[in-house]
């Protein structure tokens, strides 16, 4: 028993070393693919194009390593969790790495256009927030930081920001003539790639909140669900009665070394939502 | 009866013969046996203290050869037989249960000392990382061989960004100082070639025209070249306490004209007339120009320029702002350098000589400070000299003065 638990560590840590390594190279992607755009790099973008498929490979790999630990080990409570987890998170990294792919796809589709330094300028702030992000979502997990990785949606919002400064600004380039609308839909697109990493950084984020605490923002979503049944059943009399059901759930969150709460998967009162 | 007493007796003394006999056998023995026995206890103890001395000889060895790999500032990784690291230094360290970059470099360690081992087969890459900031590691892992036998591998990170920046630097150098020199002189050949043949009078006067601006573009960078040579040449320049308001005053004097013409305006918030430092006069009022000249060549028409000068007691940082087109990231290590363009092709329109930043680089240098850049694409770039301050007078912390236009002119004339 206790030999079969210490392999499943180490089986659980080979597992966050890859996820660490596969998240590395999609960072590595993001300022690679932004400097690519920048300098109209037609065999750069071919290799990072190319180079994804490593991405692709090393995903997979994960992936089936996590389904063999779990028909082999049967984990459970926070071990089941961080397997689950990093099945999740394989997904949103490599898919944050196709991002990359597609800006290298518009620097080619752009290539000999030569558009303004305010987006180029856009473009570079908005390639380093990504980058940033990332990274930290990385870190958030590598450290099963909860607290960094719910920061994460607020950190968000610079990219945010960013976007929408930088479609005002492809409006603005287009009206005084200096982008053509062909390209205009091009670098409103490659915006999009950068601030869709923001998000799956921030869907990181919340993976690891889940497997750290057992708890997900979406749970919130849940409770307010229940709520508004649970509202409408009782006749608005109950409103002062009711507890929110969202409310246990972070008290579990403070206990992850306990096993009780950890033994379910999502935490009671959202389960019961379903019914 | 004599018979009987007479065998007991002889009995009993051959017994006792016997015992005594047998008593001194085994006393005999036992010294012959206490004496090999303390023979070999003696060559037990020596060996040890052999063994001992030999042992810290050892490990001293040891000691001294991992000493020795921990000083190696590349990074040193040490595997056995079996692919399990024995050691690491310091720099190798780092890269251990490292996340980014840095995870790929142990990646690519564990994959090439896996081919050494495995294979017995030596292995090079080399990774580009684009951070921020960017490097370039080559990793190289070779198989430790006894006897045919791999004993296990060893692996050496080493991080050459510097070394590939200062190659970069050295080839483009020479590159582009023979651009910008040829370029001129192609120019006025090829025009003079045309004019002797040029009967057309009012042709004629177009291609002097070019050639008199190919000559000073030509003029220019050999000037450039002969003061940047002269600053470099000069290490301890003649030094006077030079007011920060009147070499920047002096410098916004002498870009003035070029600013109007691109209706660009100056935007000066005078500095403390207290403000001083030690250095010499020419040379910082060359930096300032230089700056400012960059200010007002890749700024948009009708923006402004800002300059100030703040301290904080001990250095005095004069900033010059634009509102142009800024500066990519990748280049703004690079800006410095002699001849280094940002974009080729506008340089031919701003007419720049490439050559002064590098000016400012040294004068700065030369006058134990700093230059520092700042720059967004698209919203322009911030140019800092930070100088040691010494006062000629009291420093006086109060705030800065913002002073219209005309006021200063007069300060600058007085």
């Amino acid at each position: 028993m206790t030999d079969g638990r210490r392999s499943f560590h180490q089986e659980l840590d080979a597992i966050r070393d890859d996820i660490v390594r596969l998240a590395a190279m999609v960072t590595e992607a993001v300022p690679r693919g932004t400097e690519i755009l920048l300098s109209n790099d037609l065999s750069g973008a071919q290799e990072l194009i190319e180079s994804d498929d490593s991405v692709d490979a090393l995903s997979l790999e994960i992936e089936d390593h996590c389904y063999q630990v779990l028909a082999l080990q049967q984990p459970m409570a926070s071990d089941l969790r961080a397997i689950v987890t990093a099945i999740r998170l394989v997904s949103e990294i490599e898919r944050s790495g196709d991002l990359m792919v597609n800006v290298a796809k518009g620097a080619r589709r752009l290539y000999g256009t030569d558009f303004d330094p305010r987006l180029r300028g856009l473009i570079e702030q908005m390639s380093d927030e990504a980058t940033r992000l990332f990274k930290l979502s990385i870190d958030a997990y590598a450290e099963g930081n909860a607290g960094l990785a719910s920061a994460l949606d607020d950190i968000d919002d610079r990219l945010d920001d960013l976007h929408v400064d930088y479609i005002q600004q492809i409006f603005e380039s287009h009206r005084q003539g200096r982008v053509n609308l062909e390209a205009g839909v091009q670098l409103a697109l490659i915006g999009r790639y950068y601030e869709r990493i923001g998000d799956h950084a921030v869907n990181i984020g919340n993976r690891v909140q889940y497997m750290v605490t057992g708890w997900l923002p979406e749970h919130s979503g849940a409770a307010r669900v229940q709520q508004r049944a649970r509202e409408g059943a009782r006749d608005l009399a109950g409103a002062e009665a009711f507890e929110p059901p969202g409310a246990s759930s972070p008290e579990a969150a403070t206990t992850p070394e306990d096993p009780r709460p950890d033994l379910r998967l999502a935490p009671a009162p959202e389960v019961d939502a379903g019914a | 009866m004599f018979a009987a007493s007479d065998v007991l007796f002889i009995g009993t003394a051959l017994f006792a013969a016997f015992s005594v006999a047998g008593a001194l056998l085994a006393i005999g023995a036992a010294i012959r046996y206490a004496r090999r026995h303390d023979d070999a206890r003696r060559a037990a103890e020596r060996e040890l203290v052999e063994a001992e001395a030999r042992a810290t000889r050892e490990s001293e060895s040891r000691r001294r050869m991992e000493r020795a790999l921990r000083a190696i500032p590349e990074g040193v990784v040490v595997v056995d037989d079996r692919g399990e690291i024995v050691f690491r230094n310091g720099v190798a360290a780092e890269f251990a249960a490292a996340r980014h970059g840095d995870a790929l470099v142990e990646a690519a360690i564990r994959e090439l000392v896996d081919e050494a081992v495995s294979e017995g087969r030596a292995g090079t890459r080399t990774l580009e990382l684009f951070g921020p900031p960017r490097r370039t590691m080559v990793i190289s892992a070779s198989p430790l061989l006894t006897d045919g036998r791999a004993l296990g591998a060893l692996a050496i990170v080493d991080d050459i960004t510097d070394k590939r920046r200062l190659e970069a630097v050295r080839r483009d150098f020479v590159a582009n100082i023979s651009h910008e020199l040829k370029t001129p002189v192609g120019a006025l050949s090829l025009l003079a070639e045309t004019l002797v043949d040029e009967d057309d009078r009012d042709v004629s006067r177009r291609l002097a025209g070019r050639m008199v601006n190919e000559a000073m573009r030509l003029a220019n960078t050999i000037e450039d070249l002969l003061v940047l040579s002269r600053i470099e040449s000069e290490e301890a320049p003649e030094r006077e306490a030079v007011p920060i308001h009147l070499a920047v005053a002096e410098a916004v004097t002498r870009i003035r004209p070029a600013a109007e013409q691109a209706d660009i305006e100056i935007d000066v918030t005078e500095a403390d007339p207290h403000l001083a430092v030690m250095g010499d006069r020419r040379q910082l009022v060359s930096a300032i120009y230089n700056l400012l000249d960059n200010a007002v060549k890749y700024s948009d028409s009708a923006s402004t320029v800002d300059v100030r000068a703040r301290t904080d007691g001990r250095v005095v940082d004069i900033s010059v702002a634009d509102h142009g087109i800024g500066i990519p990231a990748r280049d703004l290590e690079r800006v410095f350098e002699r001849f280094y363009r940002v974009d080729v092709a506008r340089s031919r329109v701003t007419g720049g000589t490439g050559l002064g930043l590098s000016i400012v680089r040294h004068v700065v240098a030369n006058h134990e400070g700093e230059v520092m850049v700042d720059s967004r694409l698209g919203e322009g770039s911030t140019f800092t000299l930070r100088l040691p301050l010494t006062a000629t007078g009291p420093v006086a912390v109060s705030p800065e003065l913002t002073t219209p236009d005309g006021v200063r002119e007069s300060r600058t004339a007085g």
